[in-house]
């Protein structure tokens, strides 16, 4: 089973519930395309929930939408100097003050953020 | 094409669940803490130490996450704590509903101290919130020392690490002043504990670090 393992599954799966129930309120179109915003403090591997969202929605509803993601950087705010940067490589440390007292501004986001739909086929 | 916008979160049924624990615990003035690791690094033998060491003075319970069997909950069993086991069948974390149906199933009146082990894995059990007070991180002298970098996002989540198997660091390649700075470097405010479960050396700051917890909330 490729489920072992692999939380992307059950996160795959939350995704596919949230996007079903918008669906059922809207009954009149189909769902293309589902727009997911990551960040990169989520340990999730993109690739990982894109092939087991492709496996969970065989045969559903979902059957011919995709999954987008759009992966948001992780940023922070030195509290010593205030300097604002982007955080590579998981270095959690000021670069022009080399401070550890940061706050993270962005990497936590994980959300379903729209669909993307065309009237059913009658 | 059009759009329906949708703006939920993805662990949102998760998060939902886990506040409504947060609350029952700090109602309870139970301190919860989330206990991870790679299988092996020996939070079944701390947790049994602990327990041990704790006995009489402090009230605890343990809720076992394996992939399979009850092998833990017996060995837990032994020291006349409430335990619950949960079985994930093959699932690699535990869940903030897993933790809901494991401890309706105990008695937790009067517990101060509520372990929860996770299943042995550094990696999905970072994303969920399982209404614990703290995430620890336990890494063994047996394992690389980088373990810090390689797993970014568990010592991010995490506020405590525990280095346990200290008395093999004389037999191992493990430089333990590398693996702090490479902890340090993800995650400037972990509180770090060194421990033998095996011999005791370090329990005692251990010990006394969980007694404060309980006295803080409370209890």
């Amino acid at each position: 089973m490729t489920s072992v393992c692999m939380h992307e599954t059950a996160i795959a799966g939350n995704i596919i519930d949230i996007v079903t129930e918008t669906g059922r309120r809207h009954p009149d179109v189909e769902i293309k395309r589902v727009r997911v915003v990551i960040g990169e403090m989520i340990a999730v591997v993109p690739e990982l929930l894109l092939h087991a969202y492709d496996s969970l929605i065989t045969d559903t509803p979902l059957q011919y939408s995709s999954l987008d993601l759009t992966i948001i950087p992780v940023t922070a705010n030195c509290s010593q100097c205030d300097a604002s940067f982007g955080i590579d490589e998981f270095e959690f440390t000021c670069p022009f003050c080399q401070s550890s007292s940061i706050q993270l501004t962005s990497g936590h986001e994980f959300y379903v953020k729209e669909v993307e739909v065309e009237p059913c086929p009658s | 094409m059009s759009i329906i916008t949708v703006e939920r979160k993805v662990l949102e049924k998760n998060d939902e669940i886990a506040a409504v624990l947060k609350k029952q615990f700090s109602d309870q003035r139970t301190v919860v803490l989330n206990l991870v690791s790679s299988p092996g690094s020996g939070k079944t033998t701390l947790l049994e130490q602990t327990l041990q060491a704790l006995q009489g003075q402090v009230r605890m319970a343990v809720v076992e996450g394996d992939v399979q069997t009850d092998n833990d909950a017996k060995r837990i069993a032994r020291y006349h704590v409430p335990v619950a086991q949960i079985v994930t069948h093959g699932a690699c974390h535990l869940d903030a509903q897993l933790v809901r149906d494991a401890v309706s199933r105990i008695d937790l009146t009067g517990v101060q101290l509520l372990f929860i082990e996770n299943v042995g894995n550094l990696v999905c059990p970072a994303s969920y919130d399982l209404g614990e007070q703290h995430k620890i991180v336990m890494v063994s002298t047996t394992e690389g020392d980088d373990k810090p970098v390689k797993y970014p996002h568990m010592f991010r989540a995490a506020d405590l690490c525990i280095l346990n198997k200290t008395d093999l660091l004389p037999y191992v390649d493990f430089d333990k002043h590398q693996f702090r700075k490479n902890a340090e470097k993800i995650n400037a405010n972990l509180l770090f504990f060194e421990v033998s479960a095996k011999t005791g050396e370090g329990l005692q700051d251990w010990c006394q670090w969980l007694v404060d917890g309980t006295q803080t909330s409370g209890n």
